[in-house]
């Protein structure tokens, strides 16, 4: 801060405490910056590099939106099959879980996704109060230092929605949750469907606990087809930040996502 | 007192296995009158199939299933043989359900050596008889309940002797689902964390028994091995009630009739349910105002305990039930209880299924002579090879699994190219 402005901040503040006394205003303590956690990759470097920590954060909370095509579940399998595999190791050794309340789970597609499924466990709870309790179960396991799961898909949270216990309970202890991943080694991500703007902005969406507790919020929107020699190969989104501790809002990042037995990422400008 | 169990788990579905050899590793299913699933294999259940689903609704969760008739005149054949059996030392025997029995040993012996001699007899006798797929499960203890929770938790084939001094460290660790309480009932105490005998028995008597009457009380003196109930030598204990209700006015809609005849059959609900026991038949007599008279005869493969299961039977039957007019009269005409299995309680969605001694084996063995070889022969044991990855998840999941019961699965592809999705995987339970 240029002197002349330093020295009429510290008369005005010294005028004020002599008013009203030493304890009206004082110097606030500098709080530590948040360190910036390690990613996990989604498998696309250019969204790895606009979410500005390489990926999904590790020990945070992720929330994935997009209608449905829009290539979320496919992201969210890509980024199980990477949390399987710890640093650049090329094999799965770590567990991982998806919380399925959606009863679909597609173990072939888990597989083409590159998801090693003797790694992976599938848990089907009641889509009621019993889903968040074993939720925080599975975070609370990892942060106790029992072995645990290294990360955990959570797919269906309009199931949820539809048990008022249990949207309350979620959104009650969302808070808690995040401060529990924290400390532990493990990362959530949550799959939903997008919500207009403006219960975006009036927290009317059923997420918007998650929404507000996360670390970061990607919305997926699929652009077209993509096609070869007349066949179907696969489609073009765009991955949208809509919220990112570490980077700013709003950027974006076009993703190809072909077919052709395996499910690979392709990159586009 | 000294009570031998013996339980033939799967008894229905074993019955068509021995006559069907081939279908001894594929998920089964039998069908009742009404096309819907009134019991299912292990296999069955872990492909997330339940009772009372339609076939069509079994056949979509699993689509290898195979569905065969229940036949309850061929299942009472053989229980009448297993009941023979257990009848030749002239002993109290106290028939609890298909394949299960209690048989009050105390006029001949209490010592666990000479227990044992006899177990290992009936057990051959019994496998002799009905065959290899149709032995029991046999668990002794001084109680009922004890000796039946031994039995569950003990191969078919095997023998569990639990001496009374080892009681309640044997129940200690066991899941509370073996008490035959209410869905309520069991849900509150798991959201109050209570998952084990011991945790249940733990609590204190007085609030016990102002949360959950007098059943919990008794429920409770169980979990801690006191069970005083003596063998009763009674097969299929019945009522006979002549109890009438009559309607006035006579009626020709379900509703008022369903009604008067729950708030007749309530008492003697209430009666059966302070005992933990369950309805097994019920006969009525219906009396049309025409002079026709209607006979109903509804009998439960597995008792039920449960008010809705028993109004949801009721209408099924009234429904089917033709009416030539109005309804004057219903004489209730024969009742038939018997103990509540534990396994019930998977009509509840939110209730998990007791574990099954070969996905779920209890720990603590090592103080008794649990597990003893089986009566004679190798064929039946059959040893279970769990892959090392699947065990690995178990260790991770330990748990979660005995706080959240067998909800977690891994997915294992077995026919890649197979062109109906749903078969090109399996899922193994963790």
């Amino acid at each position: 801060m240029p002197n002349f402005k330093q020295r009429k901040l510290e008369s005005a503040v010294a005028a004020i405490q002599q008013q009203h006394g030493t304890r009206a205003l004082q110097k606030g303590k500098t709080f530590p910056k948040e360190r910036k956690p390690s990613g996990i990759s989604t498998g696309f470097p250019v969204l790895d590099q606009i979410t500005g920590c390489g990926g999904v954060p590790v020990s945070r909370m992720t929330l994935l939106s997009g209608q449905t095509t829009s290539g979320k579940l496919t992201l969210a399998y890509k980024l199980l099959a990477n949390a399987q595999r710890k640093g650049r190791a090329k094999k799965a050794t770590q567990p991982v879980a998806i919380i399925d309340l959606n009863q679909t789970s597609d173990p072939d597609y888990l597989a083409r996704c590159g998801v090693c499924l003797d790694h992976l466990a599938i848990a089907y709870p009641q889509p009621n109060a019993e889903a968040v309790r074993l939720l925080f179960d599975m975070v609370q396991q990892q942060r106790d230092g029992q072995q645990g799961v290294r990360f955990i898909l959570v797919d269906g949270i309009a199931n949820i929605s539809r048990a008022r216990r249990a949207m309350r309970a979620l959104d009650s202890r969302a808070g808690r949750l995040a401060r529990s991943l924290r400390n532990s080694d493990c990362t959530l991500l949550f799959i939903d469907e997008p919500a207009p703007p403006w219960q975006r902005w009036l927290n009317l969406d059923r997420s918007h606990a998650i929404r507000n507790h996360a670390a970061l919020h990607i919305e997926l929107r699929r652009e077209h087809w993509l096609h070869r020699h007349n066949q179907l190969t696969g489609y073009q989104a765009t991955a949208q930040i809509i919220k990112s501790r570490w980077a700013s809002k709003g950027k974006a990042a076009s993703i190809a996502i072909e077919f052709n037995g395996t499910v690979r990422a392709a990159q586009t400008y | 007192m000294s009570v031998l169990c013996c339980s033939i788990p799967e008894f229905t579905i074993r019955t068509v296995r021995r006559s069907h050899p081939e279908l001894v590793d594929q998920p089964l299913a039998l069908l009742d009158d009404q096309g819907r699933v009134a019991a299912l294999s292990n296999l069955a259940h872990r492909s997330r199939v339940q009772t009372q689903m339609t076939a069509r609704q079994a056949q979509m969760r699993c689509p290898d299933i195979r569905l065969y008739p229940l036949s309850q005149t061929r299942c009472d054949e053989e229980q009448a043989t297993l009941v023979s059996l257990l009848a030749q030392w002239e002993l109290p025997v106290e028939e609890i359900g298909w394949g299960k029995a209690y048989i009050d040993l105390k006029p001949l012996t209490a010592r666990r050596s000479e227990v044992k001699l006899l177990s290992v007899e009936l057990g051959q006798r019994i496998r002799n008889e009905l065959g290899e797929l149709l032995q029991p499960a046999l668990g002794w203890d001084s109680s009922k309940f004890t000796a039946r929770a031994a039995a569950h938790y003990t191969q078919p084939g095997h023998i569990r002797l639990v001496d009374k001094a080892d009681e309640s460290r044997f129940l200690h660790n066991l899941s509370i689902q073996l008490l035959p309480l209410s869905a309520n009932a069991l849900q509150q105490l798991q959201w109050m964390g209570i998952r084990t005998l011991g945790q249940f028995a733990e609590l204190p008597a007085n609030a016990v028994r102002q949360r959950f009457g007098k059943a919990g009380l008794q429920a409770q003196q169980w979990a801690k091995g006191q069970d005083t109930r003596p063998v009763q030598n009674s097969l299929r204990p019945s009522y006979e009630t002549d109890q009438t209700v009559q309607l006035d006015p006579p009626s020709s809609q379900l509703e008022p009739v369903l009604q008067s005849l729950l708030a007749a059959l309530n008492p003697l609900l209430g009666q059966i349910a302070l005992r933990m026991e369950g309805l097994r038949r019920l006969q009525l007599s219906i009396l049309f105002e025409n002079g026709e008279l209607s006979e109903i005869d509804q009998q439960w493969l597995d008792p039920i305990g449960s008010t809705e299961a028993l109004t949801a039977s009721l209408i099924q039957q009234l429904q089917t039930l033709s009416w030539p007019g109005p309804m004057m009269q219903i004489t209730i005409t024969q009742l038939e209880t018997s103990e509540l299995p534990a396994h019930q309680m998977t009509l509840f969605p939110d209730l998990d299924v007791v574990p099954m001694p070969e996905q779920n084996p209890v720990d603590n063995t090592e103080s008794f002579s649990a597990n003893q070889p089986l009566f004679g022969g190798k064929s039946s044991r059959r040893a279970v090879s769990i892959p090392p990855h699947t065990q690995r998840l178990r260790v991770c999941f330990a748990n979660l699994i005995e706080r959240h019961g067998p909800i977690f699965w891994r997915p294992e592809l077995v026919q890649t190219n197979h062109p109906v999705a749903e078969r090109r995987a399996i899922y193994v339970g963790l």
